[in-house]
């Protein structure tokens, strides 16, 4: 384990952080006629500080990146350029030790769930391939069970397929939290879950982080989540952010006009007038020139369609792309 | 609230609905829903006893052969059923001695039915048995890392399914000279790239699949999520599907056999059978009827249970 | 005006090893214009409702009581009658939209013929160019990018949410006299999700259309609807208005599933739960289908199952809640 992966105050920085995927296939031939490869530019130069022990929220609407930024940052998806730090290391520094430290759990626990797999087995794989005995690895599978709330000896033997939504989504909780790791993303972790299961769920991951000290990085597009599970909020947007600063301040007084629209076009209980956006998301092939957001915006004015705006300290922890400001 | 309401709600009290005759076992399996189906267990039970008898005949057949004893052979049967032609016991429609009747040699057709028979199953086992392992393997290969090596393989296994099976049985019968080992070889150069093409087809479905991808994190190299995740979650819908596929190709076999490719007499076989009973019929309906009557209960039987297996994997019947 | 009556409905679904009791005691009016949410955890028999009522249950359904649409009993009718009503009289929008479409039409032509059997229930007559326009022009309202191309193309050659936008398009072409969506916006981006709500909430004003929307999202039930329809176990536990039941829920699992919606931050205290989890058909309670789950449960509820009583403007399953 690395020292430096444990003494900062920020967890893991990127530095314009970029992820382009390929349009469409790209053959041989097409290599060799010369034809330009088209890329989706999933994440696009993103700059974001986790700090130790806090949860960072990532917002947007699909398709803006938000899957590819936390796939990026656990390490199963490459970067194109850019970097990412965990504490004051680059990643490509020290691989082996950042891949040890991160978990991801998905959105939808049935798929990340091998359905052919008892549910010990599930657990136990992270510690497969370490050198820890038989009988310390099914004491530690049974103490990580019972953390997210699970009864081992019911469990234990069964298949994923014979537990219900909720508690499927603890299995995957568990497996993330069984080699120890320091900082986990969750993609939508409640959204496949019933009502009356999601409190218990997001007071689960409370409960877990305080306990064991994690760092969380939630991806949701529900903004009662956000406003209960966030110490800070990410908005994201055609792959790049555009606002970010404390959950209080985005909820109550978000400044960019793409983030006060998708507020108000999110319903929940405290939100019953809808106010849909217009427009569609850009295409991120090709994407508008200027703020990628002009073509939506109400307030859209010339400098707005020919200079990308830079993120800026708006006031004390607010930060805001856009040439309002 | 009383001890027993308290002691009921901790337990969330189970009535079971009154139309339920058992209560729901905890975890149904493929096997639970074969079993409580008419059809598939139908299938299943015809199936089992072919196996059962092709194993136990078969067996026979071999140690006969090894011995020098043949008649070992036929130890089980009622009458030899590779006996010299004996004209006086031609053409004889069924009785108790003869239940499918004799054929023109005077042999009996239900001894050469079920004379026949390991070499059907052995057929199906061993093509789609070999075609499972090599397809399975390649395409599982080509679906999971894709690119290049993707390309190549499934390039050559288009040029495999190009090739006309019939035509390459005929072609290798006329180089091996025909015989059973001759088809065989045949079927199972061209039955392989369906089974590479299903593989790769579940391949890339199950490599973006979450615990696919979250087992690289916890260090699993390529080969374990390979033979841990992708190859065991592949396989379900292709035994479903290799369940029909043997029927395929035992009617495959047959019907090269009718055609006169394969197995040669005196040896029985099905399809041969059928075939030099069709110049008799009507007249002597036996001859031909039998033999078809069982490729045809075997075909079936194996379509019931791969059909039903179908319906269960594709989650049509596990509510 | 009433428009559908339903009385007493049960649906069960017969399967190999028993019979599954889905939906039970179910009694519902709709008025001309309602705008109804159906709300329920997973399996607690919201798309068995839709389907009994449009007649879509799949062949292992058995169906009792009574579907009363202007004036004739629908589960009396012969299948075949079934059919005028179905499209113009009422239409539901599937929870899976891709049986919806036919697979080897193009999509174009389904539109147009929806449009078609429209102005033949008005007794108008379009020219073909008319139709097209009209059609295109529902497509940009479902927010489709490119409609031109869509409906050139084959139902297999379009994505899970543009299937859902083109089925949608086709209920609000076919201005039915009653829509039921089964959980429409799922496969939708959040932000297409509020254009199409607030498309769907026009067009019934605009035609005094009744609405029947299916959601396990509390959120959006209330975004959409008037009337709010909580369905637990396959019992409803509670109907009222939207406003009224959210803010002042009668039912003991509707108030414990409100307050457990997060309102605050972690850091001002622990979210209210539910304990457990909803009932499975296979084994429910004795008595109210809540009872395991209820915080309030005496003796009476773990013997008898509650009736819907009529408690302050609402109807409310429950031994604590009536007049
Ligand atoms: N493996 C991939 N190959 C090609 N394009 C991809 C891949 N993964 C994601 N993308 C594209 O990148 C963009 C961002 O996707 P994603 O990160 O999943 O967004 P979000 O999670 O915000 O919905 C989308 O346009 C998506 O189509
Ligand atoms: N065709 C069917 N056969 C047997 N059971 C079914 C069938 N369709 C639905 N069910 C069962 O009926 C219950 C209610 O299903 P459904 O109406 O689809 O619920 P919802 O739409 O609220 O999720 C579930 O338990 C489901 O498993
Ligand atoms: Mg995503
Ligand atoms: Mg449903």
């Amino acid at each position: 384990m690395t020292e430096q992966f444990d003494d900062s105050d920020i967890l893991i920085r990127t530095s314009k952080l970029t992820k382009l995927f390929l349009a469409s296939k790209f053959g041989i031939l097409d290599r060799l006629t010369g034809v330009k490869p088209l890329y989706v530019r999933a994440v696009d130069g993103v700059n974001i500080n986790i700090k130790r022990r806090s949860t960072v929220v990532l917002v947007g609407e699909s398709g803006s990146g938000k899957t590819t930024m936390g796939r990026l940052l656990v390490t199963i998806e490459k970067p194109t350029s850019g970097e990412i730090f965990y504490g004051d290391l680059p990643l490509s520094k020290n691989f082996k030790a950042v891949r040890e430290q991160v978990q991801i759990v998905y959105q939808n626990p049935f798929e990340s769930l091998d359905p052919r797999m008892d549910i010990s087995a599930i657990v136990e794989e992270p510690l497969l391939g370490k050198k820890i005995s038989k009988e310390e690895r099914k004491e530690r599978v049974k103490q990580s069970l019972e953390s997210v709330g699970l009864d081992y000896s019911y469990v234990y033997f069964r298949k994923a397929k014979d537990l219900s939504g909720g508690q499927r989504q603890r299995v995957a909780l568990a497996r993330a939290i069984i080699s120890n790791p320091k900082f986990i993303v969750l993609d939508e972790p409640t959204s496949a879950l019933d009502a009356s299961i999601q409190s218990q769920v997001l007071n689960l991951l409370v409960d877990i982080k305080e306990k064991f000290g994690y760092t969380y990085l939630v991806i949701t597009h529900n903004m009662m989540v956000t406003k209960y599970i966030a110490d800070e909020v990410y908005v994201m947007y055609a792959g790049k952010i555009i606002e970010t600063g404390s959950v209080d301040i985005i909820m109550k007084s978000p400044k960019h006009p793409y983030t006060q629209l998708l507020l108000k076009s999110i319903p929940s209980l405290e939100n019953r007038k809808l106010e849909p956006m217009v427009g569609e998301p850009p295409s991120l092939i090709n994407p508008p020139s200027g703020c990628r957001f002009n073509p939506r915006c109400p307030y859209a004015f010339d400098r707005c369609r020919m200079e990308e705006p830079e993120l800026k300290e708006v006031e004390s922890g607010h930060w805001v792309a856009c040439h309002l400001y | 609230m009383n001890i027993s309401n308290i002691f009921k709600k901790a337990l969330g009290s189970r009535k079971d609905v009154d139309t339920f005759s058992k209560k729901l076992p905890e975890n149904l399996s493929l096997w639970y829903y074969v079993l409580h189906d008419v059809q598939a267990l139908t299938g299943l039970i015809i199936i089992a006893l072919f196996i059962i008898w092709s194993i136990v005949e078969g067996s026979l057949q071999i140690v006969g052969d090894y011995l020098r004893n043949p008649a070992l052979g036929w130890m089980l049967l009622p009458h030899n059923p590779l006996a010299p032609p004996n004209y006086a016991l031609s053409l004889k429609p069924p009785s108790m001695a003869f239940i499918f009747g004799t054929n023109l040699e005077g042999e009996d057709i239900f001894s050469r039915i079920l004379y026949a028979a390991p070499k059907d199953a052995m057929a199906a086992f061993v093509v789609v048995g070999i075609a499972i392992l090599v397809g399975g393997l390649l395409g599982t290969v080509a679906g999971y890392f894709g690119g290049w090596l993707d390309e190549a393989l499934m390039r050559i296994t288009d040029a495999f399914l190009a090739i006309p099976g019939l035509i390459l049985a005929i072609a290798l019968s006329i180089l091996i000279g025909p015989g059973f080992y001759s088809v065989l070889v045949a079927l199972t150069i061209v039955w392989w790239p369906i089974y590479a093409r299903l593989f790769r087809g579940q391949t890339l479905t199950l490599k973006y699949r979450g615990f696919v991808e979250v087992s690289k994190l916890f260090g699993a190299n390529h080969l374990k999520i390979i033979f841990k995740h992708v190859f065991p979650n592949a396989i379900d819908p292709i035994v479903a599907y290799a369940a029909l596929d043997f029927g395929t190709v035992i009617l495959t076999y047959s019907t090269l056999a009718f055609l006169g490719i394969g197995i040669q007499p005196p040896y029985p076989e099905w399809g041969s059978m059928a075939s030099n009973g069709l110049s008799f019929f009507p007249g002597v309906w036996w001859y031909t009827l039998f033999p078809s009557v069982t490729i045809l209960l075997i075909v079936i039987s194996f379509i019931l249970l791969g059909d039903k297996l179908q319906d269960i994997i594709s989650g049509r019947l596990t509510y | 005006m009433q428009q559908l009556e339903i009385r007493d409905l049960v649906v069960h679904y017969k399967v190999p090893i028993g019979t599954i009791k889905t939906l039970f005691d179910l009694q519902l009016d709709i008025e001309k214009g309602d705008s109804i949410g159906i709300v329920g955890e997973s399996g607690s028999g919201k798309s068995t409702l839709g389907l009994s009522i449009v007649g879509l249950l799949p062949p292992n359904a058995r169906v009792k009581g009574h579907i009363v649409f202007e004036g004739k009993d629908l589960l009396k009718m012969q299948p075949g009658k079934m059919n005028g009503i179905r499209g113009t009289g009422i239409f539901m929008i599937m929870q899976d939209p891709f049986n919806s479409l036919n697979p080897v039409k193009k999509i174009k032509d389904q539109l147009i013929e929806a449009l078609q059997v429209r102005y033949s229930r008005n007794g108008e007559k379009a020219q073909k160019g008319k139709l097209y326009d009209e059609v295109l022009k529902r497509l940009r309202d479902v927010k489709l990018p490119d409609p031109e191309a869509i409906m050139d193309r084959y139902p297999h050659q379009l994505s899970g949410g543009q299937i859902q936008r083109v089925v949608i398009a086709m209920g609000l072409l076919l201005e039915p006299d009653i829509l039921i969506a089964d959980e429409p916006t799922s496969a939708l981006d959040v932000s297409v999700q509020a254009q199409i709500i607030a498309l769907i909430k026009e067009l019934q004003d605009r035609y005094r259309m009744s609405l029947l929307f299916i959601t396990h999202d509390l959120s959006i039930a209330y975004a959409v609807s008037e009337k709010l329809l909580i369905l637990y176990g396959g019992r409803i536990l509670e109907f009222g208005k939207t406003e009224d039941v959210i803010n002042n829920p009668a039912h003991p699992y509707t108030e414990g599933l409100l307050k457990s919606f997060p309102r605050g931050n972690y850091k001002d205290g622990k979210l209210y739960t539910l304990s457990g989890m909803p009932p499975l058909f296979t084994s429910m309670p004795d008595g109210c289908v809540f009872n395991p789950r209820c915080p309030y449960a005496f003796d009476r509820c773990y013997k008898e199952e509650p009736e819907l009583y009529n408690y302050m403007d609402k109807k409310v399953r429950c031994f604590l809640k009536h007049d």
